[in-house]
Formats: C-alpha cells, structure tokens, sequence
C-alpha cells in the first residue's frame, strides 16, 4: 500500500529507514475521512498536500542561546540520534499521518542540549509552509530547553525525548488563518522530568494536531495549556493522548476554545492509565464557546484506567457566553460588544498566559500591578 | 431638580407582573433607602434602573438628570452616571479586575470625548482606593470576583463605583453576608462617596447598615409598589416592629 503512495526521491527521505513508517501504514492505513480517528475531519486535503513539492526554501531551526545544538538529518552526526528515534514514537500514534511524513519528509532537524545544569537553551522552530518535515528534540538528563515553535501550514512531526529530570518548555503557535496545516507531537518523559507545552491556535482552512505523551519514568509532570479562537469556516481537529504507564506522574491539561461564524471545533482528549502506574493524577478539562450561529463544537473527554489507586478527573462543556457576566460588564459602561471581546479574551486569558499570553492577547495590563 | 426620577413604573418578568406602578424621586445629595419583605420588587426596581434584559418595562418611566433613560441600554445609564451594586456579584475568571476597571474608566471617558487616563495616574488612583478599602494589591491582579470572598465582592462593588464617580448608586443588598468589620468598611467607603452632587439608593432588608450610612429617606415596598415613606425613623419603626403593621394599615 505505501509504495502506491506518493514519496518524494529527495535525498533525505531516502537516508531514512522507512521499514517502521510503512509497517505502520500497512497495520493502520491511510487515514480516511469518518473513520475513528477522523470523524469529524476529512484528511484528504492534508494528504493530497503531501505531494505538493515546494520551492520555499526551508529555514532551519535556531539556537537563541545556551547549550544545545541543531543538526540537520543529513549530517554525519545526527545519523546514530536518527536511527534509534525517528519515526519510534510517532509512529506509535494511532494514526499513519506520521509515517506518511516520514515517506515524504523535505527536511529534518534534530535539536539536543549538550550539557546538563547550566541553565535554560533556547530554540526558535520557525514557520515553514508547504513543507514536510520532521524535528527530533532530544533534552539529555537534568538539562532544561525551551522551544518557540511557530506554524504556518505544511505538515510537521515533532518527536521529542526527554530523560531523566529533564525539563522541556514547548511554546506553540499556530497563527496562519488559509493554510492546511497538519502537526504531529510525540513526547516520551524520563523519570523526574517536565514537559509544558502552551499552545494558541488561530482559524484556519484545516488544522489538524495530533499530541501523544507517554510517560515512562516515575515522578513525571504534564502541563499543557490549548486555546483557539476560530472564525470563518476554519477548521481545527485536536486530538491529544496522555498515556500514564508507570507509577507517580502527574498530568493536567486544560483547552479553552471559540467557535465563531461557519467554524468547526473538534477536540478529542485522552488519558490511559496502565495497571501499573498507581498513584498518578491526571486531570482534562476542554471547555469551548459558541459564538457562531452556524459554528460546530465537537469534544470527547476520555479516560481509560486499569489502575486502582489514582485521581482523575476529566471534564467537557459547550455553550455560549454567559449573559449575567455580559450584563456586569455593561452596567460598568462597557458596550454590549466591547464586553463579549473582554469575556471571550478571558476566557483565553486563562490558558494562554506568560510570553504567548503576551504576544497573542496583550497581556500588559498586569504588568501595571 | 431631581438626579432620579421614577414614574408610574409597571415590570414584568417572565410576563409576570412584579412592579406595579412604582414612583420615586431621589435628588442631589441625599441618601434613600429602600426597605421591604422578601418578593416585595426592591431587587426587581435595580435591576430594571440599570436595565437588565428581561425586566420588560410595560409603563411608566425612568428619568436621570431628567433625561429619559427608560428605553436606553445598560452601558449608556451607565455612562450617564447610574451605578448599580450587584446583591450577587459575578465571577468573570480570566478577566483580572484590573483590567476590567481599567476598561471601564476608560469606556466611561470614550463615552464622555476624554482622553486615556495614563497608567501612572490611574495606578495612583486605584491604589489609594484600594488601601482605603483595606484590599490587598494582590487583589487586583485576580479574576473579577474570582474566588473572592463576600466582603470582598461587596468591597470591589464599592471599589467599582469609587473608581466610575456615578451621579446615583443604586446599591442593591451589599450588606448581605457582610461581617461587622467588612461592614464598617463597606460603609466608609459609602460615606466617602456620599456627596452634595451625587445620591444613593439603598436596597437593604435591616436596619444594621443604616446605623452606619444615615437615609434621608426611607421607602416600605410592598407587592411592587411604595407603600409608605418616611425618614430615618420608619426603618427603626420597622425593625422593631416588622412590615405586618403595614400590611394591616
């Protein structure tokens, strides 16, 4: 089935082992439209856009300070890091998109910290539409990276390590608002380790994310933080796993979101608790507001636990604003419309805060404190 | 010339009648309170002076600075210098108050051509009141009404219409769920407030908060109308005695 798919001849691509991305396609198969995974999202135009070379040249990944370094999958150096890791965890995701990336990868990048305990590196991944790529993010022991990632559409797989007491601090946004843009994140935690991603995406023509976490050290944290704002007919699918398989972590994840106009929100969130992982405590909560007359909100909150000593807690609300907190405002002289815009900011504002908070809401306001 | 000035007013809500041809007159400088048995329509006059959507006004009318206000919007009563104190006010999370009362002093001078006060200035305000309200800095940083507690909803209450400088303030039951202390407080800031050029409107059910702000007047409601006027003495006269007497008489 794979090598009827279409598969770019570029050098990188073929410096890869795609055994396990078409083992993965063979098993799952190409994503179709109304299938599990895909029911509210139809992925051809994702898939069809795999095809479409670009000509825009790629801009490589940046260091904005400390100890870490970028390689490009065609060096020399990053061959060993590639083959022990790329395509290990993506390709674990209960959907092929990944491996289809694989199969048509234009670039690839890994980014590792070099030294341990002197203080936070920082990377920029940088917008690259229209292209297919693939970043490795390896943050070695006791070693603390931030990434500010931005997106543009194209089709992109992040797959990140992170070992033992290590701490990665993800910033993700995804501003462009007539792309199709498709982002795969793969994270695997050592025992004592961080991962916090803050997340804003605008509306686009199609955006689907796809998050899986696994857990596999003891006495790991979660914190992801997702908002969107969507207008117009955008489209935004995010589908995110936290899989719990060993005792003592903890996850919380929290996504606000706005549907406006003829939009479509779709969210899936996932947490899986293993027979062994006891003790761990893990919270979901998507809450989203309609604000469209003809915008849709899809959610499903799940949990699956097969562990007897844990705290969990999942949660999921639609509606639309409430009008009690719209009459506050405006008995303070706010405008009917001046009071929805500050309610709906809120409403972000309490998951998107600290640098992104800053960049997409203007968050200034506390700092007059 | 009176600041307020109701005539004849009819409400409904829910097709329901709850005001049923009420009159009132507040002017300049004075201080009325507004007393009656649960269901009586206190809550429902506010409301219906603030404009609040689904209190239908089937007559009578609404007069501020003998403007008639009765078919404006909230935000334009507000502009026009009516404040009301919510009983309950709402937790708006996300929002921190001082944002929210920063956004609203400047809506109040968009709507009257001033420009942006600065930050500085209006830090300096906020921070004077804030202290005379005995509220932590801290405060200003949470979510509107976020996880506060009664006395302190009821103080940002005040802290709201200290900030707005209104001509009326209708301040609908903030005694309720108020310790002594967070009271005293609550009436300083009242008392503060109190002034030649502005009135207030007490909605409250005892007399307690009366010991602290002196009315100059006080209005028994009673199944949606005004049953009976007097001065400070009517409300000693009722805690005493109860609205039984009234009903009989």
């Amino acid at each position: 089935m794979a090598d009827d798919f279409p598969s770019t001849n570029s050098n990188i691509s073929t410096l890869l082992d795609r055994s396990r991305a078409r083992a993965t396609l063979d098993q799952l198969g190409i994503p179709k439209y109304r299938s599990e995974n895909w029911k509210y999202t139809n992925p051809k135009p994702l898939i069809d856009s795999l095809s479409d070379s670009s000509s825009a040249p790629h801009i490589a990944p940046s260091s904005l300070g400390g100890a870490v370094e970028i390689l490009p999958f065609v060096s020399a150096e990053a061959k060993g890091l590639i083959s022990e890791f790329v395509g290990a965890l993506a390709n674990g995701m209960d959907t092929s998109m990944p491996s289809l990336n694989l199969l048509n990868l234009s670039a690839g990048y890994v980014i590792r910290t070099t030294a341990c305990g002197n203080g936070e590196s920082v990377v920029r991944i940088e917008a690259n539409p229209e292209h297919c790529e693939r970043v490795l993010i390896v943050v070695e022991s006791g070693s603390t990276l931030r990434v500010i990632e931005s997106t543009e559409g194209g089709n992109r797989v992040i797959e990140c390590i992170v070992h033992d007491g290590g701490t990665l601090v993800h910033t993700r946004l995804q501003e462009s608002t007539d792309s199709l843009d498709y982002s795969a994140l793969a994270v695997q935690l050592g025992s004592s380790a961080l991962y916090q991603l803050d997340q804003y995406s605008s509306g686009t023509r199609l955006r689907r994310n796809d998050i899986s976490i696994d857990v596999v050290g003891e006495g790991s944290t979660i914190e992801v933080k997702g908002g969107w704002k969507l207008t117009g007919k955008s489209h935004l699918d995010t589908q995110i796993s936290v899989n719990h398989y060993v005792p003592r972590s903890q996850s919380k994840m929290k996504f606000h979101g706005v549907a406006g106009d003829d939009s479509r929100s779709v969210f899936n969130g996932r947490i899986f608790i293993a027979r062994d992982a006891q003790h761990t405590s893990a919270h979901l909560n998507n809450k989203n507001i309609l604000t469209g007359e003809n915008a849709e909100i899809y959610t499903k909150p799940e949990l699956e636990i097969y562990a007897d000593d844990v705290v969990c807690s999942h949660g999921a609300t639609s509606g639309q604003l409430d009008e009690e907190q719209v009459f506050y405002l405006r008995t303070r002289g706010l405008t009917n419309q001046k009071a929805r815009e500050l309610l709906l900011n809120g409403f972000l504002q309490e998951v998107i805060e600290g640098d992104l908070g800053t960049q997409i809401l203007g968050l200034e306001p506390m700092n007059l404190v | 010339m009176s600041l307020l000035e109701v005539s004849n007013l009819f409400v409904s809500v829910d097709n329901r009648d709850i005001l049923k041809g009420v009159d009132l007159e507040v002017n300049a400088g004075e201080v009325h309170a507004i007393m009656g048995p649960n269901g009586s329509g206190k809550s429902t006059l506010a409301n219906a002076l603030a404009g609040r959507q689904g209190y239908s006004i089937e007559s009578g009318c609404i007069r501020l600075d003998s403007v008639d206000v009765t078919s404006l919007e909230p935000e334009e009563r507000s502009h026009r210098g009516l404040f009301m104190a919510f009983q309950y006010p709402v937790e708006i999370p996300g929002v921190t108050n001082i944002e929210f009362l920063k956004t609203a002093v400047e809506s109040h001078r968009a709507a009257h051509g001033c420009n942006e006060i600065s930050a500085v200035e209006f830090m300096r305000n906020l921070r004077s009141l804030t202290a005379r309200l005995e509220l932590n800095p801290d405060f200003l940083k949470r979510g509107v009404n976020e996880s506060f507690s009664g006395g302190e909803k009821k103080r940002n209450e005040i802290l709201q219409m200290l900030c707005l400088h209104p001509r009326i303030a209708l301040l609908d039951e903030t005694d309720s769920g108020l310790d002594i202390d967070a009271l005293q407080v609550v009436a300083r800031g009242i008392n503060e407030f109190r002034s030649p050029a502005n009135a207030i409107v007490l909605v409250t059910h005892y007399q307690r908060l009366l010991n602290y702000i002196a009315p100059d007047y006080v209005h028994v409601m009673m199944d949606g109308r005004v049953i009976k006027s007097g001065d400070a003495s009517l409300a000693l006269a009722l805690e005493e005695r109860g609205y039984g007497w009234l009903e009989e008489s």
